[in-house]
């Protein structure tokens, strides 16, 4: 069954879609988390096909909206990807344990839903599960060409050379040049991407705060399964990144496994990939939610 | 845009064909409240992501007028049942008939009228002639569906190949949607299943003639610019047809305008399609 539901956060009702299994008791429940950019129903409707899929396999799923996102009321406007409170996800997993008498909840989402999963799941001290679907390790800010973000100092490779390739291309424009000499041009940016686009300081283009969540969330114990297209233009970064840190995780990261879904992009825009990205999350979720009863 | 924030939209579902469309209703505000309605039939695939914040901007900027408002998701779109496939003209406007319905039932309306963004309107469209008494407002109609198919087609040709399929050609992949290739289930097109009958069901309908003689009070707000669904001389064509209010100072909000980035709420559309329906409640506008 689907339901629509409001859920109090702060001074706001936010908008949500309850999916709960027709066979009662569900296993655990899911929270969706979703980006700036779509709303509840995800990229490409992701998120309505996975929690259809989920919950007839017996999960409980709650897609939510962020305040001033899909249904959710507000005139927020997020200047950057990562500027979504994560207090409303907080709530949103008091609001299902309490539904749900205390059941486990899992946090989910794609790209940086992911990374607001992944936040909120930090902060929840309940939190111990995390499906993260093309979640970027670095900053996204050259790539997606939103603003900038004062905590991130750092940014990936993979970034880094896609953003400097967009410079390169413009070294062909004079107005391109007319901004450098008249020092109109941003070179901060360009001093970030250098070096990381050369490979230079490896070591310091994690993400500090995903670096520091995954530390908090580790700690507890938590399985976290990260879910990547081979076209995912973030799983370059990732895989750089996550071979240097994770042996700095709590348990040298044995909480977490990483699944590759092949051919697919980083929303995993066609039918088939999202059937496989959602089927290799079914068999992660089985692994800890067997019928019988959690396994952790 | 700042939001209205007067009262909190109701959310409902629609059933229809056996499926239900998730619809939300918002009641209009104020002292007198308008006897008009209006029911709101969005674009389709990526694009109905795209403009959902912005219907429900516009849903809330009309209830503050004194319009109640319901807006539902197309079959196979948002939380609605169904694919892609369900979501023909036909039954887009069955889905909004029963939205007057609502509208009718719950609120102060007593006249309806449609609302259509992109390739909604030719559901709007229908839905306002199968209505006695109704009007329609349409929105950046898609006035050749196959020049907007095919564009979308080869959008996913070039897709396919950045993630190293094979390269097909458009006509190709039209021959493969007419002959029902690989049991009829569809050519994705970016996440979403693009089917012969669909296509035909679209394709068929002479939108640009429909709106020439809508048999209705119409109003076509649109933009300027040329898209692959409207190209330069049907928009002309619709122009010289019908009442058109033409801009170029909104941002095109039916797609993200780049990664990352959210479209802004087209503002002056808002007023204009406000003012235009007062119009029919004060019974000042002639129509067509």
């Amino acid at each position: 069954m689907e339901e629509p539901i409001r859920i109090t956060s702060g001074s706001n009702e936010l908008f949500g879609m309850l999916h709960t299994p027709d066979a009662a008791p569900p296993r655990a429940t899911i929270l969706v988390v979703n980006s700036r950019v779509e709303y509840r129903v995800g990229p490409h409707r992701f998120y309505v096909r996975a929690a259809r899929r989920w919950t007839e396999e017996g999960f409980c799923v709650l897609r939510l909206d962020h305040p001033g996102n899909g249904d959710s009321p507000g005139d927020e406007d997020y200047s950057h990807m990562d500027s979504f409170p994560v207090e409303p996800v907080v709530d949103a997993v008091d609001f299902l344990r309490a539904k749900s008498g205390d059941l486990d909840v899992i946090l989910a989402g794609l790209c940086m839903g992911a990374r607001n999963a992944l936040y909120g799941a930090a902060r929840s001290s309940h939190v111990r599960h995390l499906l993260a679907f093309g979640m970027p390790f670095s900053d996204a800010t050259p790539y997606i060409g939103v603003g900038t973000e004062a905590e991130s100092k750092t940014i990936g490779t993979a970034v880094a050379r896609k953003a400097m390739s967009g410079y390169i291309k413009r070294m062909a424009d004079p107005d391109a040049w007319r901004r450098l000499v008249t020092g109109k041009s941003d070179y901060g940016v360009l001093k970030r991407i250098l070096p990381a686009a050369l490979g230079i300081g490896r070591n310091q283009i994690f993400k500090e705060p995903v670096f520091r969540s995954l530390e908090t969330l580790l700690s507890r114990q938590s399985q976290i399964l990260f879910l990547f297209g081979t076209n995912d233009v973030f799983l370059p970064d990732f895989q750089d990144q996550y071979a240097l840190v994770r042996r700095k995780l709590p348990d040298g990261a044995a909480g977490c496994t990483v699944e590759l879904i092949p051919e697919a992009n980083h929303t995993f825009s066609r039918v088939e990939w999202q059937k496989r990205a959602i089927a290799s999350s079914m068999a992660w979720l089985e692994e800890q939610f067997p019928p019988c009863g959690p396994a952790s | 845009m700042a939001e209205a924030h007067l009262n909190v939209p109701e959310p409902l579902f629609l059933t229809e064909g056996g499926q239900r469309q998730f619809a939300c209703l918002h009641r209009a505000v104020g002292e007198a409240p308008s006897s008009l309605g209006i029911v709101v039939c969005s674009g389709l695939t990526d694009e109905h992501i795209a403009c959902y914040r912005i219907v429900y901007q516009l849903a809330e900027f009309l209830a503050a007028a004194g319009i109640s408002v319901l807006r539902f998701d197309p079959p196979g779109h948002g939380d609605s049942e169904g694919e892609l496939a369900d979501a023909t003209p036909e039954r887009m406007a069955r889905v909004a008939g029963l939205g007057a319905d609502v509208l009718c039932e719950r609120t102060a309306s007593t006249q309806v009228g449609f609302l259509g963004v992109r390739l909604g309107c030719a559901g709007a469209l229908a839905a306002a002639q199968n209505r006695s008494g109704s009007f329609c407002v349409a929105w950046a109609p898609i006035l050749s569906a196959e020049r907007y198919f095919r564009d979308l087609l080869r959008r996913q040709i070039l897709s396919d190949m950045m993630y190293g399929g094979g390269r097909r050609s458009v006509d190709a992949l039209l021959t493969e949607l007419s002959e029902g290739v690989g049991g009829g289930e569809g050519i994705d097109i970016g996440g979403y299943l693009l089917t012969g009958s669909l296509h035909q069901a679209f394709c068929a309908s002479d939108l640009p003639e429909q709106l020439a003689r809508p048999g209705v009070p119409l109003l076509v707000v649109q933009h300027e610019k040329p898209t692959a669904g409207s190209p330069g001389p049907l928009l002309e064509q619709v122009a010289r047809a019908v009442p058109c209010h033409h801009t170029s100072n909104v941002e095109i909000f039916w797609n993200f305008p780049r990664e990352g980035s959210v479209p802004r709420s087209p503002n002056d559309w808002f007023e204009v399609t406000r003012d235009w329906i007062l119009e029919r409640a004060r019974g000042v506008a002639g129509g067509r």
